[in-house]
């Protein structure tokens, strides 16, 4: 019976808030652990009757530092109810903004809030163990950090006219070509910003191999992977299919978007507000799986571009055959991706239709009756699946976002770091920091994934040594 | 405007939430100045940020790192913000020094900290200002109360004195 709680509140450093509440038992060692999400967005239920064309703008509110990925899920949700295929120089733009944002996200979460741990240390002090403590430590890396996002938020702003919240795509395309001049813009920042990429790479690969240890055990627990690829097995972010992977690495599955119900079931907690996806044919907790960058990097066979590529090849040798367990590598996968993602824009703004005016398709003005669309969001697959009526009015929305798909898995993460690190009811700030970090990996966005109704834990209960609840807070 | 032979001599910083009433107090000043410079006026969509100008006015939700790499290429800075505090001038008008003030958020720099972000990433001190006029209501709603758009043309008149200074 577990006679002691602790709560740590709110997990920092990661967007939006969440609660972890640790039951110690008797001898004060962790016997359960809660990941709580108690925010509730419902923004599923309040686009209920709003026009299906609307979506694109409505769903990327549901946050600020990814918007682009729904606004592009729900650009590819409304492309298939309106009936219509995307010239393909709206495709490139479309991939061309994801890929800022990939940038701009990636780059942010290694630099601001995951490089502290690692360049400071999990034990430096919580007041300067964040990105103004990097500026302190190393100014001139970390404001190359800081302008690397501020590259990717330039390129969004270019194309959407803002650096949150773009308007760019709409169902058919996109609303504004590329001018030459920003093309060239950006072309030419590209080679710098990835010297700024590989230093990251640098400087993760240098904490490992001080690390090795921490780095191989920190929540590294065994999973399922999904993630999207491409016709050819590679890493896609933009399109593709949907690849699931066993615990050993093995192919289990690989579908179409819009067959994801067939094969993506929803498991609710009455702790937290966000639900828990995992793999139907499986069952739950068994077809638990992990998205995001380690999700994806354990699920494709290649990488498209050249120096991501050869990154992927040592990040696979790390799993010496089978996946990449370790929750840390989260972090490796990230700038893997991040280099992918600067290459990539190197490629599509190399594309002669990138310059293109054939942006949008029209189609027949009555709507299909449902649409799915899915991306890689920076966290992981993101799915969108709308119903519209006769109108073209949303009659029902469903949304599983990457945080979401995680869920299960970030529970997990805190509970193997928890048990690990925790031992007693006074526990070292810097202890309970590494539970954080474990979470940390995973990049949740709550804020994004809790807009579906569950159970509201409002109530946070501290139990004696006796069992008995000692305190109780309502909020 | 062809200012591509001159430094860039003074970035204004408008920041707050147009949809918290007087919030956004901080938007209209910056028109106001964008007028007066011959700039045309900010939309919501339109921050400003991808034509900055030798003398420019600028509008964002708050204050971020990135923004400090943008006003580090400038001669000064000057910040404007809406202020709750019933003690100060409905006016108030500071000069800032660079101070390390670790923030809980990465999106919420005081004007203090921004100067200090600022002198970090061009490795010398700029001349910083912060422009701030009382509101009055900041309830989710659109516009401004009518006292604090009262003030609007003050503190936009603050900030061309110290354009002109």
């Amino acid at each position: 019976m577990a006679s002691q709680k602790i709560t740590i509140e709110p997990v920092t450093r990661i967007e939006g808030h969440a609660r972890i509440t640790l039951h110690l038992n008797d001898g004060g060692e962790v016997e359960k652990s809660y990941l709580h999400v108690d925010e509730f967005r419902g923004l599923e239920k309040f686009s209920e009757g709003r026009p299906y064309f609307e979506m694109t703008q409505l769903t990327q509110r549901i946050c600020g530092i990814c918007p682009v990925s729904h606004h592009l899920a729900s650009a590819k949700t409304c492309d298939v109810i309106m009936g219509v295929k995307p010239p393909r120089p709206a495709v490139l733009l479309r991939e061309l903004l994801h890929m800022a944002q990939f940038v701009q996200s990636h780059s942010m979460h290694f630099f601001y809030l995951a490089g502290p741990d690692l360049v400071l240390g999990f034990d430096a002090d919580p007041a300067i163990r964040n990105v103004f403590g990097i500026i302190q430590a190393n100014p001139q890396l970390a404001f190359k950090a800081v302008g690397q996002r501020r590259f990717g938020q330039q390129i969004i702003e270019r194309l959407g006219g803002k650096r949150v919240h773009p308007n760019f795509a709409v169902p058919g395309g996109v609303n504004a070509p590329l001018s030459a001049r920003d093309r060239d813009e950006i072309a030419a920042e590209i080679e710098a910003q990835l010297g700024v990429a590989m230093e990251g790479v640098g400087l993760l690969a240098d904490w490992v191999e001080k690390n090795r240890d921490t780095a191989m055990r920190f929540a590294s627990f065994s999973s399922s992977y999904m993630g999207l690829v491409d016709e050819k097995g590679g890493l896609s972010l933009y399109d593709g299919q949907i690849r699931i992977c066993d615990p050993e690495g093995k192919r289990i599955d690989q579908f179409k978007a819009e067959d994801y119900l067939l094969h993506v079931a929803e498991h609710v907690e009455p702790w937290s507000f966000l639900k828990f996806p995992y793999y139907r044919k499986l069952g739950w907790p068994q077809g638990a799986y992990r998205v995001g960058p380690l999700g994806r990097l354990n699920v494709v066979d290649r990488i498209g571009t050249a120096l991501a590529n050869e990154e992927f090849k040592r990040f696979r040798q790390l799993g010496a055959g089978r996946p990449v367990e370790g929750s840390l590598f989260y972090h490796y996968a990230r700038l893997i991706e991040l280099i992918y993602a600067l290459e990539r824009i190197e490629q599509l703004l190399a594309e002669p239709d990138i310059l293109s005016t054939d942006i949008r398709a029209y189609g027949p003005a009555t709507p299909q009756e449902r649409g799915v669309g899915v991306i890689e969001a920076p966290r992981g697959t993101l799915f969108h699946d709308y119903h519209v009526d006769a109108n073209g009015l949303i009659a029902r929305a469903n949304l599983i976002v990457a945080t979401g798909h995680n869920n299960w898995a970030m529970n997990r993460a805190v509970e193997s770091v928890a048990k690990a690190f925790v031992h007693g009811p006074s526990v070292p700030e810097g202890m309970l920091n590494r539970v954080e970090a474990a979470v940390r990996c995973y990049d949740p966005c709550f804020s994004c994934s809790t807009h579906a109704l569950g159970k509201m834990p409002l109530e946070v209960v501290i139990m004696g040594p006796d069992g008995v609840p000692i305190a109780r807070a309502v909020r | 405007m062809d200012w591509s032979n001159r430094v860039p001599h003074m970035l204004i910083i408008g920041y707050g939430n147009p949809d918290r009433g007087d919030d956004g107090a901080a938007l209209h000043v910056v028109n106001r100045l964008r007028m007066r410079l011959g700039q045309p006026p900010l939309t919501e969509d339109d921050g400003g940020l991808e034509d900055l100008g030798r003398d420019t006015a600028v509008f964002v939700p708050q204050l971020v790192p990135e923004l400090a790499v943008d006003a580090a290429a400038y001669e000064s800075i000057v910040m404007v913000d809406a202020h709750v505090t019933e003690e100060l001038r409905p006016v108030v008008y500071l000069r800032l020094q660079p101070e390390y003030q670790p923030p809980t958020l990465s999106h919420q720099i005081s004007p203090a900290m921004f100067v200090w972000l600022v002198q970090a990433a061009h490795g010398r001190n700029r001349a910083a200002f912060l422009v701030s006029l009382r509101g009055h209501c900041f309830e989710p709603q659109r516009g401004l109360s009518p006292a604090t758009a009262a003030l609007v043309d003050p503190a936009a008149e603050k900030v061309m004195e110290l354009l002109h200074a």
